[in-house]
């Protein structure tokens, strides 16, 4: 805004459910375009069939009036799909990938999704849900659909950065012990609190 | 199973300017399969970037991680780029009862990699008419209000800047709640400075307060 705003210059409407009380991740660029998370399940739900996608808004307002930078949808190979396949591996060699965990460890799986499933994910299906865990890690996924906390944008090199949260269970174990879960304890408090 | 229990893991996903995923990092150990240990709750609230050393700064929050309950976030004392390094607070310490404390730390923009950082003090800039001291180097830091109820400081820190405040690194201080109130709250200015928000009873106060009576006794 530059001078008195007396209209509005465009106005789109932003399909995201989310719970009360809970904001919509986008940020933008200093040349106009926004970017936002554009999904039709709620965060923590059960549907598999749902999407959920990083989209921009071009400067005029119209949803891609850029080239499909940043476009992803759940079957695309090529952009920042957030559910299926876009954020795990395809294959084999890639899923039990054993790399840096960026601080002097290791880590399994090149994609950041991997150590929540077992097998690598197939485009063909590429929304399997969470019905199995990890071998490496043990971890497994209650719901699919994670939360998209927040989007921020370097704006000087137009890279950008999202953080997700899923939500995991804590009573599966692939080799048969179980892991305990210290949220109980709190969730407990917080009940003998209440009452 | 309730789903309201189930613990939560925050990520950090880096992806080009065309979608393409760049790096990730949950900055936190990745757990094993069947390693006894828990899956603590690991939230990722705030996201900002440091334009001045081109690193992502994150602030998150954990259950309280110790040998038995699995790793949090990682430690300030832990840090692979450096292992000289120790944060303001590097770890968890005193007694863990399901808290949530804070964290914060920087990661290289360029490929994730844990940083350091040099900024002190970013427990609270409570009094941003006195910046904080530049010369000390910080990487990951939790952030957590004091327990004084059981007072387990008794070594000062030599740092002038604490005022008499002991060095939270030392005798095992039982560190509380953040719970929610150092959430999403985060900004940096352009030469790397992070400011928070947190609530808390009690914590670490410059000389410099406006408040007296938050000040330490002096030992």
């Amino acid at each position: 805004v530059n001078e008195v705003p007396t209209t509005i210059s465009w106005m789109y409407f932003a399909q995201n459910v989310l719970p009360y009380m809970e904001s919509l991740a986008w940020d933008m660029t200093t040349d106009g375009r926004i970017l936002f998370v554009e999904s039709n399940v709620a965060p923590f739900s059960a549907d598999v069939n749902g999407y959920k996608a990083v989209r921009v808004i071009g400067p005029n307002g119209a949803s891609q009036s850029f080239p499909a930078l940043y476009e992803g949808r759940l079957e695309l190979m090529n952009g920042t799909g957030i559910l299926g396949c876009p954020l795990r591996s395809r294959t084999q060699s890639d899923f039990q990938l054993v790399a840096s965990d960026l601080n002097g460890g290791n880590r399994v799986g090149r994609m950041p999704l991997d150590e929540f499933y077992d097998k690598p994910c197939d485009p063909t299906v590429p929304d399997m849900g969470p019905d199995s865990s990890n071998p490496y890690t043990g971890l497994q996924l209650v719901y699919n659909n994670p939360r998209v906390q927040s989007i921020l944008i370097n704006r000087l090199s137009g890279e950008f950065y999202a953080l997700l949260h899923h939500m995991v269970r804590c009573d599966r174990d692939p080799n048969g012990g179980s892991r305990f879960c210290l949220v109980f304890l709190k969730i407990a408090c917080e009940l003998f609190l209440t009452v | 199973v309730s789903l309201a229990a189930q613990p939560y893991i925050g990520s950090l996903i880096a992806f080009s300017s065309n979608g393409t995923v760049l790096w990730w990092t949950r900055v936190s150990p990745q757990p094993k399969a069947n390693d006894g240990v828990s899956v603590l709750s690991r939230y990722l609230h705030g996201l900002s970037y440091d334009y001045a050393a081109k690193q992502i700064v994150l602030l998150g929050q954990s259950l309280c991680p110790n040998a038995d309950s699995g790793p949090g976030f990682w430690q300030g004392n832990q840090v692979a780029f450096n292992r000289s390094a120790t944060g303001f607070l590097s770890g968890f310490s005193g007694d863990c009862r399901n808290y949530y404390i804070s964290w914060l730390g920087k990661v290289d923009a360029r490929n994730g990699t844990l940083q350091a950082w040099y900024v002190c003090y970013p427990i609270i800039v409570f009094d941003i008419l006195r910046p904080p001291d530049f010369n000390c180097k910080l990487f990951s830091t939790y952030v957590s209000e004091l327990d004084f109820e059981e007072d387990r400081f008794t070594e000062m820190s030599s740092n002038s800047n604490l005022s008499g405040w002991p060095n939270p690194n030392q005798k095992d201080p039982r560190l509380k709640y953040t719970e929610t109130t150092c959430a999403s709250s985060m900004r940096v200015d352009v030469q790397g400075r992070v400011y928070i928000i947190c609530t808390g009873k009690r914590f670490v106060v410059l000389p410099s307060l406006s408040f007296p009576f938050q000040r330490k006794k002096k030992h």
